[in-house]
C-alpha cells in the first residue's frame, strides 16, 4: 500500500533541504536560482544600484554580455580613472543609488516627472552634487558645470530605461535622508561625504515595507511605461550597513533592513511576470557558507564570494534555458583587486565610527 | 657650438630629416639623435651615470640613429630633447559632456604614463643640463571637423608644464603657431609626405601613405628647430652667464 500523494511528495531535489544542502559540498550547491527569462549576450543590460551592482556590470562584460553604458568616458582613459570619476561603475553616471526611493528620484527626474532642486553643495571655490557627491572626486568647478553634467547623467540615465531590455537593480538600503524642505532624497546624509548637516532641514526617514513597496512598484511601472519590453532582475546587496541612525545596533539594523528589501524583491518577482530575483544575498550571507565569502571586516564580499555569485548566475541561466549561453567562453574570474575596486560612498559612514 | 642630445620615437623623423639643411643655417648646432620606434626606448636604463639600451634590438636602433653610438653619455651634451612621446589622446564629439577637473586628469595620466616622464626622470638624475620636451604633435586637420580635442594644444602644453614637467626642471614646447590649425590640429599639407623614422635616418625618399595624419614631414621638423633654437641658445646663455658670475 502506497501512501497518498501529497504537495511534498514528489518535489525536485531543489526542494528539499536535505538533498539540496545538507547532503552537498556548498561549494557545488546549484540551482539556486530559476531564471524567469533568459538573458542573451545579445541583449543590452543595464545596472545600477548599491555598491555590490557593479560586480554585475563587470561580470556581465567579462563573458561577453551586452553591458549598456550610455554614458562613457573617452575611449582609452584607464579604467582606475574613470572609475574614480564615476564612469563605468553603473549604466550612467549616477553614483550609487540605494534604495527604491532614490531609484524613483532619479526616474522621474530622468523621464520628465519632475526637476532636481536648485540646492548645491559649495565648498570653498568647488561645488558638490547632493545627489551624487562624490562623483568627481574635487567637486564640480562651478554650478552651471554642475548642472550642465547632471544633466548629461539624466539624459543616459532615461537612454539607458529606453535602450535596454534587462534592467538590473540591486537594492541596498532601507535608511535614507531627505530635505524636509523641497522633499528629495540624499543619496548620503549631508555632512558625511560632502556638505552640511542642519538638522532644521535634514531629517533620517528610513524605509518601511510599504514604502518601499510602493516606491519599487511605482520605479518599475514608470520604466516600463517608457519602455514596454524592458524586464528586470532584481538583487539586494549582502552587503552590511556601515553604520545606522536607527538608535540599534548595526547589525539588527541590517537584518531589519535587508529583510524588508529581500521581502520587497520577492514580493515583485512573485506579482510581477516581468520582474525576477536573484539570489546574490542569499548566496553570499547564507550560514551554509560559514562567512567565507566575507572579508576579515566582516563586511566587504570577497571576490572568491564575487565570482561563486557571479559563477551560479550564469550556470543557473544556462542550467534553465541551455544552449545559447551554455555556449559562452569561460571569463577569468575576477581578481581581489577588481573586487577591491568597487566604489561606496557609504562605506564613508564607517569613517565616523570609533576606530577599532 | 650646442649639442644637444634628442631622445624619440618616430615622430623624431620628421626633425631627422631637417636636421642637415637645419645644421648647414646653422654653424653653431650640433644635433644627435637617439631614436626607436614607438615605445621602443622605454627599454634605456640609467647604469654607471650613462642612459643605455637594455636590449639588443634597442641597442641597434641606438647605433643607427646616433651614428654608431653605444649610448647616451650626459657630459657630453649642452641640452636634452625628449620628443613625440605623450601622445594626443582622443577626439570627442562634445569635450563639455566632460568636466574640466576629469579633462585635466585624463592629459595628466597620458602624459605621467609615458615615455616623456621616465626620460625627463632619467636624464634629470644623470645631469643639470637644460631639458625639453615636445609632445606627440597635434595630428593634421580631419575632415570629420565635428570631432573635437579634449583641451586645446596651449592649455595641454600649459598643464602639463606646471604640474609634472616644472617639478622635474623641464621645459615644454608648444607646437609652432604657423603649424596650427585653431589650436587643434596640425596644417594638413605638414602631414604630406611625412617620412617614416628608419628612411628619414638613412635619408632615403620612402613617403608615408598619403592619408598618413599623425606624423610630419621634414618641412614640419624644420619649422620645429627654428622655432626652437632660440629658446635653446638663450637658455644656455642664461646658463652660461651664471655660471662665470658665481
Amino acid at each position: 500500500m502506497t501512501a497518498p500523494a501529497h504537495p511534498y511528495s514528489d518535489l525536485p531535489p531543489r526542494a528539499y533541504w536535505r538533498s539540496a544542502v545538507g547532503a552537498v559540498e556548498p561549494m557545488q550547491m546549484t540551482g539556486l536560482w530559476q531564471p524567469k527569462f533568459l538573458i542573451t549576450p545579445k541583449d543590452p543590460v543595464a545596472t545600477y544600484g548599491s555598491c555590490f551592482a557593479q560586480h554585475i556590470g563587470r561580470a556581465l562584460k567579462a563573458r561577453d554580455y551586452r553591458w549598456l553604458v550610455t554614458e562613457k568616458p573617452p575611449r582609452r582613459v584607464p579604467g582606475k580613472l574613470s572609475q574614480a570619476f564615476g564612469y563605468r561603475l553603473f549604466s550612467a553616471r549616477t553614483g550609487n543609488i540605494y534604495t527604491p526611493t532614490l531609484l524613483l528620484q532619479w526616474l522621474r527626474w530622468a523621464l520628465g516627472r519632475g526637476e532636481p532642486p536648485a540646492e548645491v553643495w559649495q565648498e570653498g571655490a568647488r561645488v558638490r552634487d547632493p545627489f551624487r557627491p562624490r562623483i568627481e572626486p574635487e567637486g564640480f568647478e562651478s554650478v552651471e558645470e554642475l548642472e550642465r553634467l547632471r544633466a548629461v547623467t539624466l539624459r543616459a540615465f532615461r537612454r539607458s530605461v529606453l535602450k535596454a531590455r534587462v534592467f538590473v537593480f540591486t537594492l541596498g538600503l532601507t535608511e535614507r535622508w531627505i530635505n524636509t524642505e523641497t522633499g528629495q532624497e540624499y543619496p548620503l546624509c549631508p555632512g558625511t561625504a560632502a556638505g552640511q548637516f542642519d538638522p532644521a532641514r535634514h531629517a533620517f526617514v528610513p524605509l518601511d515595507y510599504p514604502q518601499a513597496m510602493a516606491a519599487m512598484t511605482e520605479a518599475l511601472d514608470l520604466m516600463r511605461a517608457a519602455n514596454p519590453d524592458l524586464r528586470f532582475l532584481l538583487t539586494v546587496s549582502p552587503v552590511p550597513l556601515a553604520a545606522t541612525a536607527t538608535g540599534a545596533h548595526v547589525l539588527g539594523a541590517t537584518s531589519g533592513s535587508k529583510a524588508i528589501l529581500r521581502a520587497v524583491a520577492g514580493a515583485l518577482a512573485a506579482m510581477r511576470a516581468d520582474t525576477d530575483y536573484f539570489p546574490s544575498y542569499e548566496i553570499i550571507t547564507s550560514p551554509v557558507f560559514g562567512g567565507r565569502f566575507f572579508a576579515p571586516d566582516r563586511r566587504q564580499v570577497t571576490a572568491e564570494g564575487v565570482s561563486f555569485v557571479m559563477d551560479r548566475f550564469f550556470g543557473d541561466m544556462a542550467a534553465q534555458f541551455g544552449g545559447e549561453v551554455t555556449q559562452l567562453v569561460p571569463a577569468p574570474r575576477e581578481n581581489q583587486a577588481q573586487a577591491e575596486d568597487v566604489v561606496c560612498e557609504e562605506e564613508l559612514l564607517a569613517a565616523f565610527g570609533p576606530r577599532a | 657650438m650646442i649639442r644637444l642630445c634628442i631622445i624619440g620615437n618616430s615622430h623624431a623623423a620628421a626633425l631627422k630629416h631637417a636636421a642637415e639643411d637645419f645644421c648647414a643655417e646653422h654653424p653653431d648646432a650640433r644635433l644627435t639623435f637617439f631614436a626607436a620606434p614607438s615605445n621602443q626606448t622605454a627599454r634605456l636604463a640609467v647604469s654607471d651615470g650613462q642612459y643605455r639600451p637594455r636590449t639588443p634590438e634597442l641597442a641597434q636602433q641606438i647605433q643607427l640613429t646616433s651614428g654608431g653610438l653605444a649610448e647616451i653619455d650626459p657630459v657630453v651634451y649642452d641640452a636634452f630633447l625628449i620628443y613625440g612621446f605623450g601622445g594626443r589622446g582622443d577626439r570627442i564629439d562634445n569635450p563639455r559632456r566632460l568636466s574640466a577637473s576629469f579633462t585635466r586628469a585624463i592629459v595628466l595620466e597620458r602624459v605621467r604614463s609615458s615615455l616623456l616622464m621616465q626620460h625627463s626622470a632619467a636624464l634629470r638624475g644623470l645631469s643639470d643640463a637644460p631639458i625639453f620636451a615636445a609632445l606627440t604633435p597635434l595630428p593634421a586637420a580631419a575632415s570629420n571637423k565635428r570631432r573635437r580635442r579634449l583641451m586645446s594644444h596651449h592649455a595641454e602644453v600649459a598643464l602639463v608644464q606646471a604640474e609634472l614637467c616644472a617639478p622635474l626642471g623641464v621645459e615644454l614646447c608648444t607646437q609652432p603657431e604657423a603649424t596650427l590649425v585653431g589650436d587643434q590640429a596640425t596644417r594638413a599639407d605638414f602631414a604630406t609626405g611625412s617620412v617614416p623614422l628608419e628612411n628619414a635616418l638613412k635619408a632615403r625618399e620612402d613617403w608615408h601613405e598619403l592619408s598618413e595624419r599623425r606624423h610630419m614631414n621634414a618641412a614640419y621638423g624644420r619649422l620645429w628647430l627654428q622655432a626652437f633654437w632660440p629658446r635653446l641658445r638663450a637658455m644656455l646663455g642664461r646658463a652660461r652667464t651664471h655660471a662665470r658670475t658665481h
